[in-house]
């Protein structure tokens, strides 16, 4: 079940998830939409180096450490915006940090972050496969930001950069008998 | 009921930077002897004396006996994909 913008500041109010900083109680204003809230893309993004003759194995034991190796950190602000290139791929985060705690009651949270229409029009994907934020995550949210559109486009701080979209996870995810299902050593691949 | 919050504990982990400054990079000793990374929020993770680190997980099974412990990580692995692991016990 998605969360309404009224049930989500009702569950902030209780403490069943964590929004940071607390987007405001006017589920009337922006950040609240009718069933989701919008987020705002922080001031740290991650660029690829230029490309090197590298084919990614991810069974091979430090795939973070490369990804860190092979990849620049920059700073933007309102004065020194990112511009996207059409045909970029750059990593960036939220300014929010969210947590989605596993409490052990019968209903926990869990969460999609998904684009923003006003975004996609210009060509803008800020994920793309991976909008799952599981129950029990607490972080930062790091966004894959692709420019499939025809024109630069300018990346803010603090503008609206995505949606989170809140959803009920019935039942506690540590109590289920079959988490391990199917799986015969720790890393469920042998 | 369960509560959780009793589920969580710290394992030690290898730490080095991340992409972005409220991460690590972190490594983790599996029972089988391979090692898995990921990046981790600084909020999970602890240092201890003598530069070492923990992270936090819920622990799911311990067994004494084979000195190994099932935890859900926060993230899941680069190279499992995966959130459930399996490690030695830490003693």
């Amino acid at each position: 079940m998605i969360l309404s913008n009224t049930e989500i500041l009702k569950c902030l109010d209780r403490g069943d998830f964590t929004i940071t900083p607390h987007p405001g109680n006017d589920t009337t204003k922006s950040p609240y939409n009718t069933s989701a809230i919008d987020l705002k893309l922080g001031n740290e993004i991650r660029v690829p180096k230029a490309p090197q003759p590298v084919q990614l194995d991810l069974t091979i034991p430090g795939i973070s450490n490369f990804l860190h190796d092979h990849t620049e950190l920059k700073i933007i602000s309102n004065d020194s915006p990112y511009s996207l290139r059409p045909n970029k791929f750059i990593l960036a985060r939220t300014l929010e940090t969210v947590d989605f705690p596993l409490t052990g009651k019968d209903i926990c949270y869990s969460a999609r972050v998904e684009g923003k229409s006003s975004l996609a029009r210009c060509g803008i994907l800020i994920h793309f496969t991976a909008p799952t934020i599981h129950a029990g995550f607490s972080g930062i949210i790091t966004l894959e930001i692709i420019n499939l559109g025809v024109h630069s486009f300018l990346l803010t701080p603090e503008m609206f950069i995505c949606q989170l979209i809140i959803e009920e996870v019935k039942g506690s995810p540590i109590n289920s008998p079959n988490q391990f299902s199917g799986q015969k050593s720790a890393t469920g691949k042998h | 009921m369960a509560n959780l919050q009793n589920n969580y504990f710290w394992i030690p982990v290898n730490v080095f930077p991340g992409m972005f400054s409220s991460e690590y990079s972190v490594e983790l000793n599996l029972i089988d002897g391979k090692k898995v990374s990921f990046f981790a929020d600084k909020s999970l993770i602890r240092e201890q004396a003598g530069n070492k680190y923990t992270l936090r997980v819920v622990l799911i099974n311990r067994d004494a006996d084979k000195n190994m412990e099932d935890v859900m990580l926060p993230y899941e692995t680069f190279e499992t994909s995966s959130r459930w692991v399996t490690i030695p016990i830490n003693k």
